[in-house]
């Protein structure tokens, strides 16, 4: 369905180039999940907008590939890739709030978006209140205007959006952000209900590696821009082998452990407009070795489709005993 | 029905500015040395007893606020009094002069905003490519023209030197039709007209156009930019929909270029001796007649405020979200 | 940065420094009295001269030196657009200072004062004004500066709204500081960079519009402006053949405002990254 082939992306920033993701590789099969994890900044929306081959001007693919259907996206002519968007492959993007136009009723929306790929408007009226009815919102809000709908409702109508066409992969970017508890879990329950139903390819992004690990089959742990680990998402998470994994995962409350109390790891993300010399995470990991701090680790497949980018990959078990003292991820910066 | 309470409002709020229009002109028109009285007389000293009941006569001996309150009802209801220089009526004078400015205005500002708009989405969509930064200084350069040089300018060249159009006013007296073209009903007055509004449109043009420009840079960074992308809208679709959001500042700024765009209608009136209120109010003023630069003056200021008006008016209809 | 952007805001920053000492060495650079008819070897009114050894730039009607009232006027220029900027800052800036600081009803009557502003067409208004007090460079200066400190009160006062709300103005609230100190030690400064921005344009307009009310026929008889010498030629009924008289001030106020345009771009540039 969806593969992403040792993309780089370089940003052509004013203080110098940026490297925002170097040598990524990625897969996502047909009615496949995949969850990208990070911090903010580990170029995880930098990878959703490449995947959907919608790259602001000042980012480049500096080297790789991304393939929808087999197809390298950054052969096809513009054309081509325009009639591709939304029909094979829709967005879910961060700001509801942003991403809808303003000065629109939604029912004007539905209708551009269908006109765009010559549907008429009677049919892409029509379609927009089944699709309203499958997000369980009332089709007269049509209507209205973005601003005059609560978060959750424009989320949901955002989602009805994208699957105007049907389309079979979506790439949901941190949907459920700046949303109340109550409202995230509807768009979470949606979004399952959509891949299971419809067969839809998911492709979520989130720093909050619960909702991944709810939503996806498989996850991607992005730091700084690179992967770190992968592999089937209840494996990596039960058994994180990277210590950043480790880390992230006690930065968020377990219920299934909630006596464990909540860690933040200490100092901050590198800055990508000059990366360390040795592993990325190396400047924060409670672990790191003079090894880590000059080599960059590769990225190494284990038996059990499993990769991690850590030279003491080996020592995972040890690792992740030590990892459960909190003091550990403070004392590290 | 968000809409109407909208309207009601900022209908509410012009009409006060209109009210504090009225006492700063009265402030304004009395600063002319003396009263109406001496004014009116000339030079000629009157009878101290003539004066007197004259002033009995115009009410200038009752307290400055009854004079006021006169003086607002007369010009809000039209009554503009009586010029000293044509001895006629105010409003007589007055309305076929308006008349012909809004002939000359109208084309002026509808040309330079849609120009303005349609060069601005252009310049702003081409944001880093060598054309735009070259059009952007260019664009400059236009607003920079005082707009009677450039009508002087015009006319040496396109009136004097080529005779390809008339050298000023709004009719010729005598005209005789020669070939089908020129017997339709508006060729005289059009042809009067193409000099002024090319000068009016190439000075005003620029504002719009710059902040369109700049509007549009904005608006292409926006996330539904990119969501419209994603939906597969076709470039053109995307233009469109960058414009007719960047538009929005232009509208506001269209209230305060019709403000401008009176100045620059007095010079251009004079400059091309077209028979409106702006070359009116610059002759009254000259030859005294204040009555006539009073309500010339009155005219432009209420037309200002007025046009303010319908400017928010038709924001609020465009951008659904100011209405709350 | 193009080299063709930074290349404009340098000749701009050129041509404003050449205004200046022209205007400074005017008395000696000229090389008549620009008020004073010449005639020729006959004792005939030099009256419409074209350029020529003698004179360089030609003749007016009245047989006054063009290039000598063209090198004068640069002397109108500068005091108009300096005094008009400062007054208009002065004005501008204190106004949206306490609008924006004390909000409420302070706010309410100072923007209403400013909507009134903008209500009042700005020529029409300048030329009563002058009509009114008698034509003098300084009334025209005056109503010049008294309504164009409109659009600057209505910038600083929503910059003043947001600043209000910083965590430094706040700590100097709570640290006991005057309102007085507050708004001129700490909010001040903020806005001076936005300020000297819009001192920058109005100084383009404050000449413009003085050469409007000029060419009207409302300037200062007594003095030699761009405005006034196209103002004689048109009434004069000279600009059919006089290209020397109208072109050179025509564009010289061009050039100037252009200048001054360029010069406030580039420092707009250098002061709000975010633009270019």
């Amino acid at each position: 369905m969806l593969a992403l082939d040792d993309v780089s992306i370089i940003y052509a920033a004013r203080s110098g180039p940026v490297q925002a993701v170097s040598g990524v590789t990625l897969h996502l099969p047909v009615g496949g999940s995949l969850g990208l994890v990070g911090e903010s900044g580990c170029g995880k929306s930098t990878l959703a907008l490449a995947a959907l081959s919608l790259l602001p001007p000042e980012a480049r693919l500096s080297s790789g590939a991304v393939r929808l259907e087999g197809q390298d996206l950054a052969t096809l002519p513009e054309a081509k890739l325009r009639r591709l968007r939304w029909t094979r492959m829709a967005y879910v993007p961060q700001s509801a709030q942003n991403a809808l136009v303003p000065v629109h009723s939604l029912r004007r929306q539905f209708r551009d978006t269908a006109a765009a790929h010559g549907m008429r408007s009677a049919a892409a009226d029509e379609r927009a209140a089944a699709l309203f009815q499958r997000v369980e919102l009332d089709p007269a809000i049509l209507d209205r205007f973005p601003h005059e709908l609560s978060g959750g409702m424009r989320q949901r109508a955002m989602i009805a959006l994208a699957l105007l066409f049907g389309p079979s992969l979506l790439v949901a970017d941190e949907p459920t952000t700046g949303l109340d508890v109550i409202v995230q879990r509807q768009v979470i329950d949606l979004l399952r209900d959509l891949r299971t139903e419809d067969g839809l390819a998911l492709l979520f992004i989130s720093h909050d590696i619960g909702v991944v690990a709810e939503l996806c089959s498989h996850v991607a742990v992005l730091y700084a821009g690179k992967v770190m680990e992968s592999g089937a998402t209840d494996r990596v998470f039960s058994l994180p082998n990277h210590p950043y994994t480790m880390g992230l995962q006690r930065a968020f409350p377990d219920i299934r452990h909630p006596e464990r109390s909540i860690v933040s790891i200490a100092g901050h993300p590198p800055r990508l407009s000059a990366p360390p010399q040795g592993c990325p995470f190396a400047p924060r990991c409670p672990f790191a070795q003079p090894l880590c701090h000059n080599t960059v680790p590769s990225l190494v497949a284990g038996p059990d489709g499993r990769a991690v980018a850590c030279h003491f990959a080996a020592d995972a078990e040890a690792l992740r005993d030590r990892a459960r003292d909190p003091a550990l991820w403070d004392a590290a910066a | 029905m968000a809409f109407w309470l909208y309207a009601a409002r900022r209908a509410a709020h012009t009409a006060v500015t209109l009210v504090l229009l009225l006492v700063f002109m009265y402030v304004l028109f009395r600063l002319v040395p003396g009263d109406p009285t001496t004014i009116m007389l000339g030079t000629g000293e009157l009878p101290f007893e003539a004066q007197q009941r004259l002033r009995e006569l115009w009410g200038l001996d009752r307290p400055q606020w009854q004079q006021f309150v006169t003086y607002a009802g007369n010009l809000l209801t039209g009554d503009l009094g009586m010029s000293f220089y044509f001895r006629r009526p105010v409003i007589e004078i007055v309305w076929p002069m308006l008349l012909n400015t809004l002939v000359l205005m109208t084309p002026v500002v509808v040309i330079s905003i849609v120009l303005g708009v349609v060069i601005g989405t252009w310049l702003g969509w081409r944001r880093g490519e060598r054309i735009e930064e070259i059009g952007a200084i260019l664009a400059l350069i236009p607003r920079a023209l005082p707009v009677f040089w450039i009508g002087i300018v015009l006319l040496a060249l396109f009136a004097y030197e080529l005779r390809w159009f008339p050298i000023g006013g709004m009719r010729q007296a005598f005209f005789f039709p020669e070939t089908w073209y020129q017997e339709l009903p508006f060729f005289d007055v059009a042809r009067h007209l193409v000099l002024p509004v090319a000068a009016g449109v190439l000075t005003s043009m620029a504002d719009p156009l710059m902040i369109q420009r700049t509007a549009l840079i904005e608006v292409k960074h926006e996330d539904f930019m990119t969501h419209a992308r994603a939906r597969g809208l076709t470039e053109r679709a995307q233009r469109r929909l960058a414009r007719r959001t960047a538009f929005l500042p232009v509208l506001t700024y269209s209230a305060i270029m019709v403000g401008f765009a009176f100045g620059g209608q007095v010079l251009l009136e004079v400059v091309f001796n077209w028979p409106g209120i702006g070359r009116l109010m610059v002759n009254s003023v000259s030859q005294r007649d204040y009555p006539v630069a009073q309500a010339t003056f009155f005219l432009m200021a209420a037309a200002v405020v007025t046009l303010n008006l319908l400017v928010d008016l038709a924001y609020g209809w465009l951008d659904p979200r100011i209405r709350q | 940065m193009s080299p063709f952007a930074s290349w404009s805001g340098g000749f701009g920053a050129i041509f404003l420094s050449l205004v200046v000492l022209i205007a400074v060495l005017a008395p000696w650079l000229s090389p008549y009295d620009p008020l004073v008819n010449n005639f020729d070897a006959a004792g005939q009114l030099r009256r419409l001269a074209p350029p020529s050894a003698a004179h360089l730039l030609g003749t007016t009607y009245y047989g006054l030196d063009v290039l000598s009232q063209l090198i004068h006027g640069t002397r109108i220029v500068l005091i108009v657009g300096i005094t008009c900027a400062v007054l208009i800052a002065l004005i501008g800036t204190n106004i949206g200072l306490i609008a924006g600081y004390y909000g409420g009803r302070v706010d309410t009557v100072l923007m209403r004062a400013t909507d009134l502003a903008f209500g009042v067409p700005f020529i029409p208004f300048a030329v009563v004004l002058v009509a009114l007090l008698g034509p003098s460079l300084w009334n025209t200066i005056i109503a010049i500066s008294f309504l164009m400190w409109r659009s600057t009160a209505r910038v600083i006062r929503s910059q003043v709204l947001s600043l209000r709300e910083r965590g430094f103005v706040k700590a100097a609230r709570i640290a006991g500081a005057s309102d007085m100190r507050i708004l001129y030690v700490h909010i001040f400064p903020n806005v001076l960079p936005m300020a000297l921005l819009y001192v920058s344009f109005d100084i383009a307009w404050a000449v413009l519009a003085e050469a409007s009310i000029s060419f009207l026929g409302f300037g200062d008889p007594h003095q030699t402006s761009w405005g006034q010498m196209l103002y004689l030629a048109y009434v004069s009924g000279s600009i059919r053949q006089a290209w020397w008289w109208t072109v050179p001030p025509g564009a010289a106020l061009s050039l100037f405002v252009i200048a001054v345009f360029l010069v406030g771009r580039e420092y707009e540039r250098l002061a709000n990254p975010r633009l270019r």
